[in-house]
């Protein structure tokens, strides 16, 4: 009969809880705006600064006393829905567009960025991972590889966007080299996770892949229709809006697709993405599932999953200086792999040294993507927690060298002009006590 | 508002003072008889608990609880569409959704389905989604309560709401003398109890009733005007008694003057100093066109600070998130922002999941034989109390009684309002899960009821016309 009191209890616990994240995330996410980043990199900073490698370290009691391990699976279960609403939201703004009107440079760069990095990386995991025996070794170097060559096409449109240049020449080429990479990413990331999946077993192997790749075929080529006609319907029916019976047909679609890949062993966001890139053309019915969730994902569910990231980072657990030297590593060889791949790509495909070096830095950026693929890895277990922690922190490293990198090298190029006359400069400028926004 | 007043409102005030001061007095009578009143021993702790104990299991509960919430949703919107082919409000379909899921059928005939679809270790998941969703949907109605509305009631509003509170109260605590030998423990004291019965007879389901009304198109007519002016403050005054009520059961007697003391001073501040602050934040939102994120993150943080106060205060956080929601200006940009991004996310995944988890508490079952008359009078006192008192407020403040009957059946709504009330009461173990049962029924019962005796009244009436025709649920 404690039961009720047991859940008031943990409930409290739970609203204080997410009334710190979603504080920190915000404040963080502010002041990272004015220091001239993308919002995304404060959010998950203030992840990190609530987990075990700040407030953690610093003040071990409070932390404890703040997130208990008994809310942990709370926090968990709110962040992995969020993430399942996320990424349908990210796979329906996926533009396939882009990748018809840009030809061969994008495909090249796209490859060259995919290759560089995935091998530099299992040159890394091999090198790693006699130190770490608790994991399979190919899978941690299978899984280190996907990690390093993920491209994060949330963060990267969204930054260009902010800095007004998603419409010149070399906007419009990183995009769509970066939609390649984020589809040839995920892809890598479901193979990965059904190769570990199936622990080794070919059979097993070739059956997850083999359903994956029903399951996107269904999705395509059955779901997609009776989608698009429901869609049609529905849209004409709420005169642009969904109505709350096409909401609840759209949440009980996202959580099905997420369950059917949670069955067939990848990761659940999995599907929840494809549901969504199937649907990307649907331009009427996606402005009205943003204006629906959109918001509401971004500010609350978003939080709880950095902070569900940070709670499982602990810088301070790469104690040892061969950690660090593991972390410089995998800091060097992300950028590097994909820094030069890209650059060198786009020079060979005719680009000057300079619009060269700005493909690739925008290239470079990780975003959040990195951080669900180091989550992957977490929960199959194929990466220990320390190479996790050094995973979280290349992401926020990548992601968060675009901005004043990019603003040095774009200098003398086509972008500088656009981004002179983009909001961010003029909120730089100003620096109002308005809060900055998206 | 003027149809509603022909008569002369000299007696009213008198008239008034009157029926407050000889309601209190007649319920410290009650009271007093009560107080001698004998209840059985508390039964033992495994027939109370109708939800198993969380057990902590270390594989990933994700597909467990997609499932869980797949379930629900699609169950919730299948029986809402139901009851909306029927002309019913959906909201009474998704919580006869949520009791289908629960023991009383699906659990009682298919006990491996529910076993299945809700193992141990969803539970409390669920139940905290399910919380956070009340409490959003709090803030919600908070938002859409139109303070305007209050502020310019006529003294006949006033009186029809103040009538239909007060009967429905004495009589639900008239009713406790009855039950409380019956139904309750030694562990509850009889003014708890009766405290309780008498506001669980009071609540108004002002969400549902607006919607009945716009479905209608009812909401502009006078009969509507009254009608959700009174509903308002019926949901005012009824928070305000169970936070008192919530207040004197935690803290027991000598606590109870703190608790109400820093609830009042909690609200005197949110009015006062939150207020300002909030019209300032709302002129220079609407002024700088900010953003929708920004918005929803620094209410959000608002909302959950403002519902850990009043928990922490000792009266339910829920009252926390309603009084936020309710001291945001009214049809602001704010406003219209929030309840956009928040009310459809809250209606569609997060409030069915509070119906199927009031499901589970809900077993039928143990109501039996004799009980289910009681079952019936419990009914039947909640409808005498808040049809008959508004319905006769209504006749004597000069409405013709067709109107005033439609006033009556109105205010009988009790929709979900009802059930976070019941919650609570059973979360405080005041009621008993076989009393929590009966006040269920007597919930679904009085809003299922309202739509057809609404429509017979209204379609025959002349007073009512534009457009009864359209509109489903």
């Amino acid at each position: 009969m404690n039961d009720a009191h047991q859940t008031e209890a943990v409930l409290l616990r739970v609203i204080l809880q997410l009334a710190v994240i979603i504080a920190a995330a915000r404040l963080a996410g502010v002041l990272s705006r004015r220091l001239g980043h993308p919002m995304v990199v404060g959010e998950i900073i203030a992840g990190l600064v609530l987990g075990p490698s700040l407030l953690g370290h610093f003040l071990p009691e409070f932390s404890c006393a703040l997130f208990p391990p008994s809310t942990a699976p709370i926090i968990n279960i709110i962040s992995q829905l969020g993430l399942i609403l996320l990424m349908f939201l990210i796979g329906l703004e996926f533009d396939f567009g882009h990748v018809r009107t840009h030809g061969k440079t994008a495909a090249l760069v796209a490859v060259c960025g995919i290759v560089f990095p995935f091998t530099l990386g299992l040159l890394l995991g091999r090198w790693m991972a006699p130190h770490f025996p608790q994991v399979n070794s190919t899978a941690f170097s299978l899984l280190l590889a996907t990690a390093l060559s993920i491209t994060a096409i949330p963060v990267l449109g969204r930054v260009l966007v902010e800095f007004n240049i998603h419409r010149t020449e070399i906007g419009t080429l990183t995009i769509t080299a970066a939609a390649i990479d984020d589809a040839i990413g995920w892809i890598l990331l479901a193979v990965v996770s059904a190769i570990i999946g199936a622990q080794f077993d070919p059979g097993a192997t070739v059956r997850m892949v083999v359903l994956t790749v029903l399951f996107a075929v269904v999705m395509g080529l059955i779901v997609r229709p009776l989608c698009i006609y429901g869609i049609r319907k529905a849209m004409a029916h709420g005169q642009g809006h969904l109505t709350l019976d096409a909401l609840a047909v759209v949440f009980t679609a996202v959580f099905a697709a997420a369950a059917v890949t949670n069955v067939i062993g990848i990761f659940s966001v999995f599907g929840a993405f494809v549901l969504g890139a199937v649907l990307y053309d649907q331009d009427e019915f996606r402005e009205a599932v943003f204006q629906r969730l959109k918001d509401f994902v971004t500010a609350f569910f978003l939080p709880v999953f950095f902070t569900y990231t940070g709670l499982h980072t602990n810088i301070g657990s790469l104690g040892t200086g061969i950690m660090w030297l593991f972390l410089a590593a995998i800091l060097v060889a992300s950028f590097i792999g994909k820094f030069s791949g890209c650059a060198l790509a786009a020079r060979l495909s005719g680009l000057k040294p300079r619009q060269a070096a700005c493909v690739g830095i925008m290239m470079n950026t990780r975003g959040l993507m990195g951080l669900i693929a180091a989550n992957v890895g977490l929960q199959m277990h194929a990466i220990p927690q320390e190479v996790y922690s050094m995973l979280v922190l290349m992401c926020v490293f990548s992601t968060g060298l675009l901005s004043p990198v990019l603003r040095r090298l774009m200098t003398g190029t086509e972008l500088e002009a656009p981004f002179r006359a983009s909001e961010f400069v003029r909120d730089a400028l100003q620096r109002r006590t308005v809060p900055a926004v998206e | 508002m003027n149809t509603v007043s022909h008569r002369s409102t000299s007696w009213l005030l008198p008239g008034y003072a009157v029926m407050v001061g000889g309601s209190a007095s007649l319920y410290l009578l009650i009271r007093s008889f009560g107080e001698r009143l004998i209840a059985p021993d508390a039964p033992t702790a495994a027939a109370l608990d109708a939800v198993p104990g969380a057990t902590h299991g270390s594989s990933n509960p994700l597909p467990a609880v997609l499932m869980a919430l797949l379930a629900i949703i699609l169950a919730s919107r299948a029986v809402g569409a139901l009851f909306g082919l029927f002309r019913q409000p959906r909201v009474i379909g998704e919580v006869v959704a949520g009791i289908l899921l629960g023991p009383s059928v699906v659990g009682h005939f298919f006990p491996a389905v529910t076993a299945a679809l809700f193992p141990s270790s969803v539970l409390p998941l669920v139940g905290i989604i399910a919380q956070i969703g009340v409490m959003l949907f709090m803030f919600v109605v908070g938002l859409e309560l139109n303070t305007e509305l209050l502020r310019k009631k006529t003294h006949a509003t006033m009186a029809i709401s103040h009538a239909s509170i007060l009967l429905p109260f004495l009589l639900g605590s008239g009713l406790a003398l009855l039950l409380y030998p019956i139904l309750s423990t030694r562990a509850v004291s009889f003014t708890a109890f009766s405290l309780f019965m008498g506001i669980s007879m009071s609540v108004t389901a002002f969400p549902v009733l607006a919607r009945i009304l716009t479905d209608r198109k009812l909401q502009h007519s006078p009969l509507g005007t009254v009608a959700l002016t009174c509903a308002a403050f019926d949901d005012v005054t009824a928070w305000c008694l169970l936070a008192l009520v919530v207040g004197v059961i935690q803290a027991q007697i000598h606590g109870a003057l703190l608790t109400t003391a820093l609830t009042l001073l909690y609200i005197g501040a949110m009015f006062g100093l939150v207020r300002p602050l909030l019209r300032q934040y709302v002129e220079r939102f609407e002024a700088s066109q900010g953003s929708a994120q920004g918005v929803m993150a620094v209410m959000g943080v608002a909302l959950l600070i403002s519902s850990l106060a009043t928990e922490k205060i000792g009266i339910h956080s829920l009252f926390g998130a309603f009084l936020l929601g309710a001291i945001v200006p009214h049809d602001s940009a704010l406003a219209r922002t929030l309840t956009g991004r928040l009310e459809d996310f809250v209606v569609v995944m997060l409030l069915p999941a509070f119906f199927a988890l009031t499901g589970l508490r809900t077993q039928i079952g143990l109501i039996s034989g004799h009980l289910w008359l009681l079952c019936g009078l419990i009914v039947l006192v909640a409808c005498a109390g808040k049809f008959g008192g508004t319905a006769l407020a209504g006749r004597l403040t000069g409405m013709s009684w067709r109107d005033s009957s439609a006033l009556g059946i109105l205010m009988n709504t009790r929709g979900l309002m009802e059930l976070i009330v019941l919650n609570i009461g059973l979360d405080l173990k005041v009621i008993s899960p076989t009393l929590f049962a009966m006040l269920v029924i007597m919930a679904v019962v009085t809003t299922f009821a309202t739509t057809p005796i609404l429509d017979l009244l209204t379609r025959r009436g002349a007073s009512s016309e534009p457009a009864l025709s359209q509109a489903t649920g």
